[in-house]
């Protein structure tokens, strides 16, 4: 039952980063990411391919980040110049370009069979789950309260003020999309830190893992919690990881249900979400811009 | 004196309609000119094709010695011209106080090494934006509302504002579109003298205005525009007098 | 690589991407008159080919009627998530209804999942063989598709240029609020275009799926060579969207001969990013202003 529990906070606490690091991009500069699984994905890849020729798994993890941010400069820098929709366009355009290089380059990433036999955070031990759990809360305590400090500072202040009124940010002689831009690439950064982290724990990644559905569970995530909420983050990536195991039980309750039907409902079911928060729970999301709540 | 600021043979327009033509102007040094026109003379457009948020199709734009016609909005701001805009841009949901605070230009806090790496030149940074920017505010006679949501204010007191954001920013010359717009009466005396002693400081400033009493009584030189091109120049008094300009204001204040 | 390849890859590529048209048309109207992306089109694409299969195995319908079929399930769809979703989002942030339709694209795909799996489905055509010019291969079936996807192509332009329903979806596109001020309907408007946008994306779900098998992807992962297609050829443009659809087939499928086709996604993602950097109106559109 504990390992259960433990299991389940870890994955929380992963899917927390990757929220994390959406609201970054979303709730608090605006920015429509519709490919932050492929930061995710980036960042697992990098963080297993350089574990497996034994480079130290903290150097590992900090090559992962680093990766994912360096990809978010192009992205941002073409399109961030564009309206809104232009950048989901090519973030989304991005995470499957990334995913279908993961599953046609073989030589490096063995396609779809995937990277078995990843060297775990602190090794194979009985206690070694624990460690990671600690490991993440700790960095999920860091992060969250990084991000509070860049909302409150005078960087975050030039952000409110694009998202308040980007003309007149220009007119005051600073480049909007330079600081959009950054804004992309420290979410992607989490993103690709939270990649890393499900490599060391899964120990076996492949490229289904990273298809799109995540990126919009993430989305799921930062909607129900409320976007600009940092306390709101960590609501929803508790209510999503509840509803993703949950789910798994509707099999005990109807066993006629086939695998691919209970996938089937689970993607039903974000779909109708999407759709009725947009249309019902609109509030503190998109209706006012509102000043990141602290 | 030498122009700061002058603009020659400006010419815009989208295909076979064209909103500008052959405008030239110039701004002297430490000059306070303004810029008069019915509604479409292309006064607005001129200020958008100087400050660069729209291209002209021919003729070039010169600030302090430097061609900029084909430099960016916001590389133009830092070589010292700023404008303001007809409908103000206040950032609604920030305070007064914030407004100000979030123009001051090349702040280290907004790098995101130095907000890790140089805490303590980012905390005296923003103590001494600060202190600017509650100076300003108190030229500008808005230290009551520092800390109220800018979007709150009345439609003077965010002309005000959107002024003293651009005092933050140290320009060289600033050009104000329609200063007087939407502003209560007993304000607009305020506006004049503060725009008055501005260039009693040395700042160089160009105005569009419909207010032509009120320009009048500040500016020592006027161009008057009409139908994209520049029809006269000199003092308001030459200006107002000038037969085309009376002609094109037929029926208007003159 | 000789010649007769890269022209049987051309003469295919022609005919994906005249059938492709339809679904990038309905991007591109969508993206001038309703102001977004919308990212359901793949998954409608998916419904159309579904819809026949279906008509085709429960109903015994022929070729042509399961298209028929296809065509206006699918309209009937759109106009259903129209009412029930677009409409109320008109008025919001462009994020809304961006986010919106990706729920749309679930429930769509999901729905189809839960009743047909993931396996591959076929549409029946008649086995016809090849056409062969010395060396030159054209499928009967390609010319039919061909055609159907022409003639659909035509009806619309004519009804956007020259019926004054056209006229004045081509208002609403340029500019909204003259368009309601001027008293234009913009309901009656709307109606027809994601009456449209069904029709086409079934259609162009039903073509696709008789020359290609039917997977629940089928859609899916045609949206980014349709977007960046749709980019390319300048965003609101019908005429652009045509002809960027055009490029991208012919060029796709001969660049297949040379990279394989796995990389088509890649190649039409690395051709949005260099036309965003160089030509973001595209080929056909405008410049839009500052705001």
């Amino acid at each position: 039952m504990e390992g259960y529990i433990v299991t389940i906070s870890i994955t929380i606490l992963i899917y927390m980063l990757l929220a994390g690091g959406l609201s970054l991009q979303y709730g608090f500069t605006g920015l429509i990411n519709f490919g932050h699984v492929g930061f995710f994905a980036i960042g697992s890849y990098t963080s297993a391919l350089l574990a497996m020729q034994g480079v130290p798994i903290l150097i590992c993890m900090m090559a992962a980040t680093a990766l994912a941010a360096l990809f978010a400069f192009p992205l941002g820098m073409i399109a961030l110049r564009l309206r809104g929709d232009y950048l989901a366009i090519v973030t989304l355009g991005f995470s499957e370009s990334v995913r279908m290089v993961l599953q046609k380059e073989e030589w490096l990433t063995r396609g779809v069979h995937g990277i078995p036999g990843i060297p775990r955070l602190f090794g194979n031990g009985p206690a070694a789950d624990l460690w990671i759990l600690a490991t993440l809360v700790i960095v999920n305590i860091i992060v969250f309260a990084g991000i509070k400090g860049m909302i409150k500072s005078p960087f975050g202040r030039v952000i409110g003020a694009i998202r308040d009124n980007e003309v007149a940010v220009r007119a005051l002689g600073k480049d909007p999309a330079r600081f959009k831009t950054r804004s992309l690439a420290i979410g992607a950064a989490l993103a690709g830190l939270a990649g890393a982290f499900q490599s060391h724990y899964l120990t076996f990644i492949s490229p289904e893992q990273f298809v799109p559905l995540i990126t919009f569970y993430v989305w799921m995530a930062i909607i129900m919690g409320g976007v600009s909420r940092l306390s709101g983050v960590v609501v929803g990536t508790v209510m999503l990881v509840g509803f993703l195991e949950g789910s798994r039980f509707l099999r005990e309750i109807f066993p006629g249900v086939s695998e691919v039907q209970l996938s089937s409902v689970r993607f039903w079911i974000i779909g109708m979400a999407l759709i009725c928060t947009m249309l019902y729970r609109p509030d503190g999301l998109f209706g006012e811009r509102k000043t990141v709540k602290k | 004196m030498t122009a700061l600021l002058s603009v020659s043979n400006i010419g815009a327009g989208f295909g076979n309609f064209k909103v500008l033509e052959g405008v030239s102007l110039s701004l002297p040094e430490g000059g306070l000119v303004g810029l008069i026109g019915t509604n479409g003379a292309g006064k607005s457009t001129l200020f958008s094709t100087i400050s660069g948020y729209i291209a002209p199709t021919e003729g070039r734009v010169t600030f302090a010695g430097e061609d900029i016609t084909q430099l960016a909005v916001e590389k133009r701001v830092q070589r010292g011209l700023a404008r303001t805009f007809q409908v103000p841009r206040e950032f609604s949901e920030l305070t007064v106080f914030d407004n100000m605070m979030a123009a001051a230009p090349s702040q280290a806090g907004e790098k995101l090494s130095a907000l890790v790496f140089a805490r303590g030149r980012v905390a005296r940074q923003e103590k001494e934006t600060g202190e600017k920017a509650r100076q300003l505010l108190s030229f500008l006679n808005l230290e009551r509302v520092a800390d109220e949501r800018a979007g709150r204010l009345s439609g003077g007191q965010k002309k005000l504002l959107e002024l003293g954001r651009l005092l933050m920013l140290d320009p060289k010359a600033i050009m104000l579109d329609e200063p007087f717009a939407g502003v209560n009466p007993v304000l607009i005396g305020e506006l004049s003298e503060r725009i008055v002693a501005l260039n009693a400081r040395g700042m160089s400033i160009l105005i569009i205005e419909h207010n032509l009493d009120e320009l009048s009584r500040i500016v020592p030189k006027m161009y008057a525009m009409d139908r994209g091109r520049v029809i006269a120049e000199g003092t308001p008094n030459e200006v107002l007098a000038n037969p085309g300009v009376r002609e094109a204001y037929m029926g208007g204040v003159v | 690589m000789d010649w007769l390849s890269i022209v049987n890859a051309g003469i295919n590529g022609t005919v994906l991407g005249l059938l492709l048209a339809l679904p990038a048309l309905a991007v591109t109207l969508v993206f001038g008159i309703a102001r977004f992306p919308n990212v359901a089109t793949g998954d409608y694409m998916t419904l159309g080919a579904y819809a026949a299969v279906a008509a085709q195995t429960f109903g015994g319908l022929s070729l042509v009627a399961s298209g028929v079929f296809a065509s206006l399930t699918v309209g009937v769809v759109s106009l259903f998530f129209y009412f029930w979703v677009f409409r109320a989002l008109a008025q919001r942030p462009l994020v809304s209804r961006l986010i919106a339709s990706i729920g749309v694209a679930f429930a769509v795909r999901s729905t189809i999942t839960f009743f047909a799996g993931h396996y591959q489905y076929n549409i029946e055509a008649p086995l016809v063989r090849a056409w062969n010019f010395n060396g030159v291969r054209i499928l009967p079936t390609d010319v039919y598709i061909a055609v159907t996807a022409i003639v659909a192509l035509v009806l619309v332009f004519m009804l956007m240029r020259f019926t004054p329903m056209g006229r004045r979806m081509r208002a609403v596109a340029d500019n909204p609020e003259l368009a309601s001020a001027s008293g234009i309907n913009a309901r009656r408007v709307m109606v027809l275009l994601w009456s449209i946008v069904g029709i086409f994306c079934g259609l162009g779900g039903f073509l696709l799926g008789v020359k290609a098998v039917v997977i629940p992807e089928l859609g899916f992962e045609l949206l980014l060579t349709i977007f960046a297609a749709v980019i390319l050829g300048g965003i609101g443009t019908p005429i652009g969207a045509v002809v960027g659809i055009l490029v991208f087939g012919i060029s796709q499928e001969i660049g297949s001969l040379y990279v394989g086709p796995a990389y088509k996604i890649v190649m039409a993602f690395l051709v949005l990013l260099c036309v965003l950097l160089l030509r973001p109106q595209g080929i056909f559109g405008r410049i839009q202003a500052a705001r």
